[in-house]
């Protein structure tokens, strides 16, 4: 359970550096991290918890085996910018909870958004904070779609620690939404050439 | 007459969603004919109309509610007075949008032009009237996707639906994980973020290569899309759920607001032409200083403005005049109701505020009445 939750910021770097050849690698990190968080068990019902893990699994595999046979981005890659930015916006991550304050547990928070587990929080937020790096900065449509997984990975973990189980149906929903989009956007803009000598069949769309 | 409040509610609700299909399923059928295209062309503005009617005896319904003490939230929705007054303007921008003529590059696509504004503002009121803020976000998500998947297919469309897809999932993005966070603090500061990014305000206003928002090919949707999502953050500020979260996020909202306003009036000043999209941001930004100081009525007034001259502004001739008008005169009246609320909080902002205003005056009363001038040598001539 840690070592998984404690691999996935440095998943999503690598989905930063790499692309979307990385984005399975983070997708599994976060289905593994989703499970193992919600085992402590606060509430019975596992269902919310099976969804927001098949989801992410479902958006780690199903864009990259489908934008597979298209052409990788021929525009510069800006990785330096990109990575600068994400590796700022880790540590500001990390500073949002105050882990040594009791009284943060304590304290008047909604019942709704008090953490499962206090680890998660920070990464999850890492996880999307370096999504959204890539998708802002880095260029190229097969670059900026790795991003916008990670960040959606992102939102997965920090939806299902929160106790309300609503929560993880919604933002999986989102999520899927936002993947097939995303997904069918890349296909209309990606070079139509296929890597394999197949001639034209006038798939344009 | 809860009974009735609560069937009322559902059909207006479920309303856009029924007549954007019937326009889609009418208008499609009468493609091959062509022949009844002119009279189809009727439909979809008497089906906005109806809706437009529905949601506006809801007024008195949610009214009603809360005057009676009732329960105002069943299940996931709650119908309070605040959140069917911007459905009421939502739908006013539809009907606007419906009662215009077609533009240039609407009319190869006759279906998308009809019957996807329905959709879309059928999803934009259902995100005003969900109760659950993570909720409101994730449903403000769907109504730009619908619209990039059916709208952007055209030739040289998909860059701009794409750049349009990753503002918005990066704002959203922002809202959900501020939302989910369990610092009140960073939870409002990450909120303000996100809605900044999806209502088009200061970062994502300055004028960029890669996402103009307010020119793009679906100009109309973005602008519905940034006025929902400012009417739903002034229910947020309206109904908070931790004072620190609003506070952080009121504070980022007036911060955004007020540079959204100086841009834009500096873009009146330096920029000759596209006058009425710089006065639409202008309105955005009020928007956003009303929404900091929590004055949820004065965002309605002032975007609806923008949204009803919104698709009349490509018109020429003598109708101009009216488009100047609603897009000058709300904006001129927020901006005296802002600065009355302010200076009675904090007079140096909104001193601030009408130092911000100061480089758009020249332009706008240049604006109006050239077109007064123009329609007076229209009708002597």
């Amino acid at each position: 359970m840690t070592l998984a939750l404690a691999l996935l910021p440095f998943a999503a770097l690598l989905a930063l550096i790499a692309g979307l050849s990385a984005v399975p690698f983070v997708g599994l990190l976060t289905a593994l991290s989703i499970v193992f968080v919600r085992q402590g068990g606060l509430f019975s019902l596992a269902w919310p918890v099976v969804f927001a893990a098949v989801v992410a699994l479902i958006i780690a595999t199903v864009p990259v085996g489908l934008l597979a046979g298209y052409e990788e981005d021929a525009t510069p890659s800006r990785k330096a910018g990109a990575l600068i930015l994400a590796l700022l916006l880790l540590v500001a991550a990390n500073l949002t909870v105050p882990v040594g304050d009791v009284s943060f547990f304590a304290g008047s928070l909604p019942e709704f958004v008090r953490p499962v587990s206090v680890p998660a929080v920070t990464v999850a937020l890492g996880v999307t904070f370096a999504g959204l790096a890539t998708m802002a900065l880095r260029s190229g449509i097969r670059r900026q779609l790795a991003g916008v997984l990670t960040a959606c990975d992102g939102v997965l973990l920090s939806a299902v620690n929160t106790p309300d189980p609503s929560m993880a149906w919604l933002v999986g929903a989102c999520v899927l939404l936002v993947a097939g989009a995303g997904t069918w956007l890349a296909r209309r803009l990606s070079l139509l050439r296929e890597r394999q000598q197949v001639p034209h069949s006038g798939k344009m769309t | 007459m809860l009974m009735a409040a609560n069937i009322l509610l559902f059909c207006s609700l479920a309303w856009p969603f029924l007549a954007g299909t019937v326009v889609a399923a009418l208008v499609g059928r009468a493609g091959e004919g062509g022949e009844s295209a002119q009279r189809q062309s009727q439909l979809a503005p008497n089906l906005s109309l109806v809706g437009l009617v529905l949601m506006v005896f809801d007024i008195p319904c949610a009214w009603w509610l809360e005057i009676h003490g009732f329960a105002t939230q069943q299940g996931w929705m709650t119908e309070s007075s605040l959140a069917v007054t911007g459905a009421v303007v939502l739908h006013a921008s539809l009907v606007s949008r419906c009662f215009a003529p077609p533009r240039r590059e609407d009319a190869r696509a006759l279906l998308s032009r009809d019957a996807v504004p329905f959709w879309t503002t059928g999803l934009l009121v259902l995100a005003l009237m969900l109760s659950a803020p993570v909720a409101r976000a994730a449903m403000l998500l769907s109504a730009p996707v619908l619209a990039v998947i059916l709208l952007d297919t055209g030739a040289g469309c998909a860059l701009v639906g794409w750049n349009m897809l990753r503002r918005n999932v990066t704002g959203t993005v922002l809202a959900l994980t501020g939302l989910l966070h369990p610092n009140p603090t960073v939870s409002g500061l990450l909120t303000g973020f996100g809605m900044m990014l999806v209502s088009g305000l200061w970062p994502a206003c300055l004028p960029s290569r890669s996402s103009p928002m307010l020119e793009s090919v679906n100009s109309g949707e973005a602008l519905r899309l940034a006025a929902a999502a400012l009417i739903t953050g002034s229910l947020l500020t309206a109904a908070p759920q931790s004072m620190e979260a609003a506070q952080a996020f009121s504070f980022l909202m007036i911060v955004a607001g007020f540079l959204t306003v100086a841009t834009a009036s500096l873009r009146l000043r330096v920029v000759s032409g596209e006058k009425a999209a710089s006065l639409t941001l202008v309105s955005i930004g009020l928007a956003a200083i009303a929404v900091g100081i929590g004055e949820a009525l004065l965002v309605d007034l002032v975007l609806f403005g923008p949204l009803l001259a919104g698709p009349w502004r490509d018109m020429k001739g003598r109708g101009q005049w009216k488009v100047a008008c609603l897009l000058g005169l709300p904006v001129l009246g927020t901006t005296l109701l802002i600065v009355m609320v302010l200076s009675a909080i904090w007079p140096t902002v909104g001193l601030v505020l009408v130092l911000a205003l100061t480089p758009a005056w020249k332009p706008v009363l240049r604006f109006l009445p050239s077109f007064h001038a123009r329609m007076g040598s229209e009708t002597s001539g």
